[in-house]
């Protein structure tokens, strides 16, 4: 198990800035999901870790500075988007691939092959081509490729992206046992933030090159600080608004059409002071225009469109000023299109953001 | 009446080939028919049958020379035409795209250009005062000039550029076939970039190296007026043999014997090389 410093990592190509001084602690034997939208930079810092990036800052994995070491001699186990199998060896010998350059005996080789077969569910399997293989499979003979070679750290760049909906739930699940059960250090890219989520320890959220917020799944979450990080970890509804005063555990600010909501109370504000708050659609209240409100705000508004999503609706909402919200709902009091409908929030589910 | 409605328009386009291959097979056959006429001196074959043209053939160690002359050196140009084109072909492949392009291009050209030209050319390379040699004299390498015209070298200079492009292509293609992350998938698992080489991207790009290698023995083997130009008559491979009894003592019946051996022999190493390399390209 392997503690992975990076530090003021930046990465270009020509004139474009990939990498944008990153810096980032991994913990030995934690999970963590770097979360961000197709092109933010998620592979090339993979590639800086393993190594096969050009790069200034530095990498440093237990105290070691790894900057100057090549690739084939970092001990660091990549898992492709495509898998990158070796198309000319069977399942067996792609497992054994790492184990063969090294100092091993056959019989050593061969029980930690059959060893990784069995944790991977793969014996049935080990003769066969990677062309002969499913998705799920190759996947699952690229992991077990990786770990062969006990790698001090694991990276896993999009590995699910190519599987589908239903495989890939099952394979989160296994993939995340398999992680705490060999106990490695394992960095895992995604632009799903649900797999993030469900399967990190720590969850990084990148946007352009730059980290946006670090934190466990649920900090993320509940408290993005950015509006990116807000928009990107599930919907937000984000608002703009002008701070007034002080109430109790709540702030009273003025929206842009003049109305007067509450939020939750967060770090020092001033009055006057312009500010974003977001709330999330789980958490809007919609209303009967005569019933009472929830505390937070009562703004009037008409249903637009609604989404049925089977355990759930989605409902879009559109405000004063032709601002468009959505809420989700679980059980639907059966809102129609054109209904004039209250949207309320509790005053501590809308929150600042800092950024 | 449906079937046949159906099928006609398919079949009606597979008429030129079926008229080529049944060219081919109608002129092949009267050349194993001349083969075993009598010759009755100049232009003149005769009727009845003989083994005479075959025994006249094997039975000399002069004619056989030209065919094992011509076997062994199309073997090692082939040889160096394969190494001097992986080389090129993974220069190609790894270069930036603008490089990729201008030696891509610089292959095409030189491959449409027509072959004599291309010969001529490579006469001007290799001759006495040829720019290889006023190169090697500048540089002070050479004191007199290499005599490389009218030589087995020069010859053999001359098939390999001629049919480098025979072989850059097919290898480049399946250079280009490899998955781009296997071979850092190599090296995060230990492998040095020799390592990979070897273990990696020559298995893979084996059917390149095969179908570059078939193509080239053949065409060397079979070459005519590299030879011709560059041998200066002093460097003749079987076709110039053939076509001076053909064209100059016109013994069709000789020289319908020598090109049978020669096909048979061509078909034979064809075979043998396709077993080879079905033995050594890994399953995929
Ligand atoms: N070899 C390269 N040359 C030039 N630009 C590159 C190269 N690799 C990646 N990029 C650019 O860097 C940015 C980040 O790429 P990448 O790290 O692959 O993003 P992600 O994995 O998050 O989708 C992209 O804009 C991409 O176009
Ligand atoms: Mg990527």
């Amino acid at each position: 198990m392997a503690v992975v410093n990076i530090r003021n990592v930046s990465v270009s190509y020509g004139d474009q800035q990939v990498l944008n001084s990153v810096s980032l602690t991994m913990e030995s034997g934690k999970f963590i999901a770097v979360l961000g939208p197709s092109g933010c930079g998620k592979t090339t810092l993979l590639r800086v870790v393993a190594g096969f990036s050009e790069y200034s800052g530095s990498v440093e994995i237990d105290g070691k500075a790894y900057d100057a070491i090549p690739p084939h001699k970092r001990n660091i186990g990549i898992v492709f988007q495509d898998y990158a199998l070796f198309p000319h060896r069977s399942v067996e010998e792609n497992i054994a691939f790492g184990l063969r350059l090294r100092r091993i005996s056959r019989a050593d080789i061969e029980q930690k092959v059959t060893q990784l077969l069995d944790l991977l569910q793969l014996q049935a399997l080990r003769s066969r081509y990677p062309s002969q293989l499913s998705g799920g499979q190759r996947q699952r003979v690229a992991i077990a490729r990786a770990l062969a070679v006990d790698p001090k750290v694991l990276l896993l760049d999009e590995p699910l992206s190519a599987l589908d909906k239903k495989l890939r739930e099952e394979m989160q699940v296994e993939l995340r046992q398999l992680q705490q059960r060999v106990g490695i250090t394992t960095m895992f890219v995604t632009h799903d933030q649900e797999e993030a989520l469900a399967l990190a320890d720590k969850v990084v959220v990148m946007n352009k090159g730059n980290i946006g917020q670090v934190g466990t799944p649920s900090e993320v979450y509940a408290r993005p600080r950015s509006r990116f990080v807000a928009d990107f970890i599930g919907k937000s509804n984000v608002f703009e608004a002008t701070l007034d005063k002080s109430e109790g555990d709540a702030l009273v600010c003025k929206l842009a059409g003049g109305e007067t909501v509450r939020i939750a109370r967060s770090g020092e504000v001033r009055s006057g002071q312009e500010i974003h708050f977001f709330v999330r659609p789980e958490q809007l209240v919609l209303c009967k225009p005569e019933s009472p409100a929830a505390d937070g705000a009562k703004l009037a508004g008409i249903v637009r469109h609604v989404v049925y999503k089977g355990s759930n609706e989605s409902i879009h909402i559109e405000l004063a000023g032709s601002k468009m919200v959505e809420a989700q709902v679980v059980q639907s009091r059966g809102w129609n299109i054109g209904d004039a409908v209250v949207v309320g929030w509790n005053a501590n589910d809308a929150l600042i953001l800092a950024e | 009446m449906g079937i046949g409605q159906r099928l006609g328009w398919p079949l009606l386009f597979l008429l030129p080939a079926a008229i080529v291959i049944g060219f081919f097979f109608f002129t092949m056959s009267i050349m194993v028919r001349i083969s075993v006429a009598p010759n009755l001196g100049p232009a003149q074959i005769g009727d009845g049958f003989t083994s005479d043209n075959y025994i006249q053939f094997f039975g000399s160690t002069f004619y056989l020379g030209y065919l094992f002359r011509s076997l062994w050196l199309a073997a090692y140009c082939t040889l160096i035409t394969a190494v001097l084109g992986y080389t090129l072909a993974y220069f190609i492949h790894r270069s930036g795209r603008r490089t990729r392009v201008l030696v891509g291009a610089l292959l095409v050209i030189q491959f449409f250009t027509a072959y004599v030209i291309r010969t001529y050319a490579v006469m001007l390379v290799i001759g006495k005062t040829g720019i290889l040699n006023r190169s090697l004299l500048g540089a002070g390498i050479i004191e007199r000039p290499l005599a490389l015209l009218f030589t087995e070298t020069g010859v053999a200079i001359g098939m390999i550029l001629v049919s480098l492009p025979f072989m850059v292509f097919p290898i480049v293609a399946s250079l280009q076939s490899i998955p781009p992350n296997v071979e850092m998938a190599a090296a995060s698992l230990g492998a040095s970039n020799t390592r990979i080489f070897w273990t990696v991207i020559v298995p893979l790009t084996m059917p390149g190296i095969a179908a570059g290698i078939v193509v080239v023995y053949l065409f060397e083997l079979t070459s005519y007026i590299v030879p011709g130009v560059l041998g200066g008559g002093y460097v003749d491979m079987i076709a110039n043999l053939i076509y001076a009894k053909a064209m100059q003592s016109f013994d069709h019946p000789f020289a319908a014997a020598a090109a049978m051996v020669t096909l048979l022999v061509s078909g034979l190493t064809v075979y043998l090389l396709q077993k080879f390399f079905r033995l050594v390209t890994p399953r995929t």
